[in-house]
């Protein structure tokens, strides 16, 4: 091989980078070529004087990173480590834990409709009612329950209130049209004699003139006669 | 904490690990950037640019075992850029090459403007070799200097040079050897040899 071929191994054997394999073929040729044993020695040398050229200490800070993290962003990471992979199977997780919250409130969940009003009551995980509590939920159930059927009993009596007064009503409408109808017919009764009164006396009055009439035709004839 | 084991959990969202990060890696990048670029001042302004763009990429790292290729890259494109927009602002004068340069056209250092040749017994202090070097390094190609400050100082394997700078192995030992090649040469035209080194290699 020629010394042009050795010069990648030359750097390599220069800097200690040589393989075993390459060492012995590079070592082959070095052993019995002065030019590259020249060379080699002239290159450690220069390689040498580079070196003088000393590391120096940076004189001034470098940018710091001075992150300032929000609490959730700890809380992600934390999850992330926490929460197994993949997503699927967290979503999985975190929909059956939300599932068996719902499901629990659900059981416990109080749903009343008082006075027009509706009302929601739900709790996980409530406590033991002491007999304290007891004596004072039954009192308040008690009050609770006066109240309903005060409030029902009110509610009655003003529907039979407004009953009664609409048939009261009703029937005072009804003698009122009975009373308006006979005075009606009564009023048509006298109307009625007195256009026959008035009949009766025209008929006499057209009597006696047409008796007059014939009585006085008749002289008329006599005299003429 | 391995570096592995710091974006892991920056990546889980402890940002504050990040600090941690840049701490560990200040030094190698800001030296990395500064004999790129050759400038304190904008050495500063690209390593803050790095650890900022590291920052807001980091979740898009593919593999965490390969961060140190990563970073190493981020910050030569970074430095590539900045060369660019250098090149466009800065020129120099075609007078200022034929005073300051040797026969071949290689510029000389102002520490060489009187040859160590003609003071034979001076040996350099640190900062005159520094320097030189420096100057040496800024001849080469780009291509070949960032190999070489990868290779030489941040001790990088070719093969993560390799992926820092998206070529292939092959030509990532080319460009270290020519470039190699290359600085012993201009140290030779400098007459840079052992005897004007402050202590012996």
């Amino acid at each position: 091989m020629s010394c042009k071929d050795m010069q990648s191994l030359l750097m390599d054997f220069l800097y200690d980078e040589i393989s075993d394999a390459d060492r012995e073929l590079f070592l082959a040729h070095f052993a019995r070529c002065k030019s590259c044993q020249q060379e080699y020695i002239a290159l450690k040398r220069t390689s040498g004087i580079l070196q003088e050229w000393e590391d120096v200490d940076p004189d001034f800070n470098f940018i710091v990173v001075n992150e300032k993290r929000h609490w959730t962003d700890y809380l992600k990471d934390l999850l992330a480590k926490l929460l197994p992979q993949p997503k699927i199977v967290t979503y999985g997780v975190i929909g059956s834990v939300v599932g068996i919250f719902l499901l629990l409130a659900a059981a416990n969940t109080e749903i009343s409709y008082q006075q027009q009003q509706f009302r929601i009551r739900f709790g996980l995980f409530q406590k033991p009612i002491s007999a304290e509590q007891t004596d004072h939920l039954a009192t308040q159930r008690l009050i609770e329950q006066l109240q309903q059927e005060n409030y029902l009993l009110m509610t009655s009596l003003i529907q039979q209130s407004e009953a009664r007064q609409r048939k009261e009503m009703t029937s005072a409408m009804i003698q009122l049209r009975q009373d308006i109808e006979r005075q009606r017919i009564e009023d048509l009764n006298l109307v009625g004699f007195g256009l026959e009164n008035i009949e009766r006396n025209t008929y006499h009055r057209i009597q006696k003139t047409d008796n007059s009439l014939n009585e006085f035709i008749r002289l008329i004839n006599a005299r003429s006669k | 904490m391995t570096d592995t084991q710091l974006i892991s959990s920056i990546l889980d969202g402890d940002r504050s690990k990040f600090n941690a990060l840049v701490w560990r890696w200040e030094k190698p990048l800001y030296n990395f950037i500064l004999r790129y670029l050759g400038n304190r001042e904008l050495a500063r302004e690209v390593t803050q640019k790095t650890f900022i763009r590291v920052y807001q990429n980091l979740s898009k790292l593919r593999d965490v075992t390969k961060f140190s290729s990563w970073i190493y890259q981020i910050a030569a494109n970074l430095c590539r850029d900045e060369i660019k927009k250098r090149d466009h602002r800065q020129f120099i004068s075609l007078d200022m090459i034929q005073q300051n340069s040797d026969e071949n056209g290689v510029l000389l250092p102002e520490e060489l403007q009187q040859s160590p040749a003609q003071q034979p017994d001076v040996r350099m202090n640190q900062k005159q070799l520094r320097t030189i070097v420096q100057k040496a390094l800024e001849q080469l190609p780009e291509e070949q200097r960032v190999v070489i400050i990868m290779k030489e100082y941040q001790g990088l394997k070719f093969r993560e040079i390799a992926e820092a700078l998206n070529e292939p192995l092959n030509t990532i030992k080319s460009r270290m050897y020519y470039g190699l090649n290359g600085l012993r040469k201009i140290f030779e035209q400098w007459q840079i040899t052992e005897e004007v080194l402050p202590h012996e290699l």
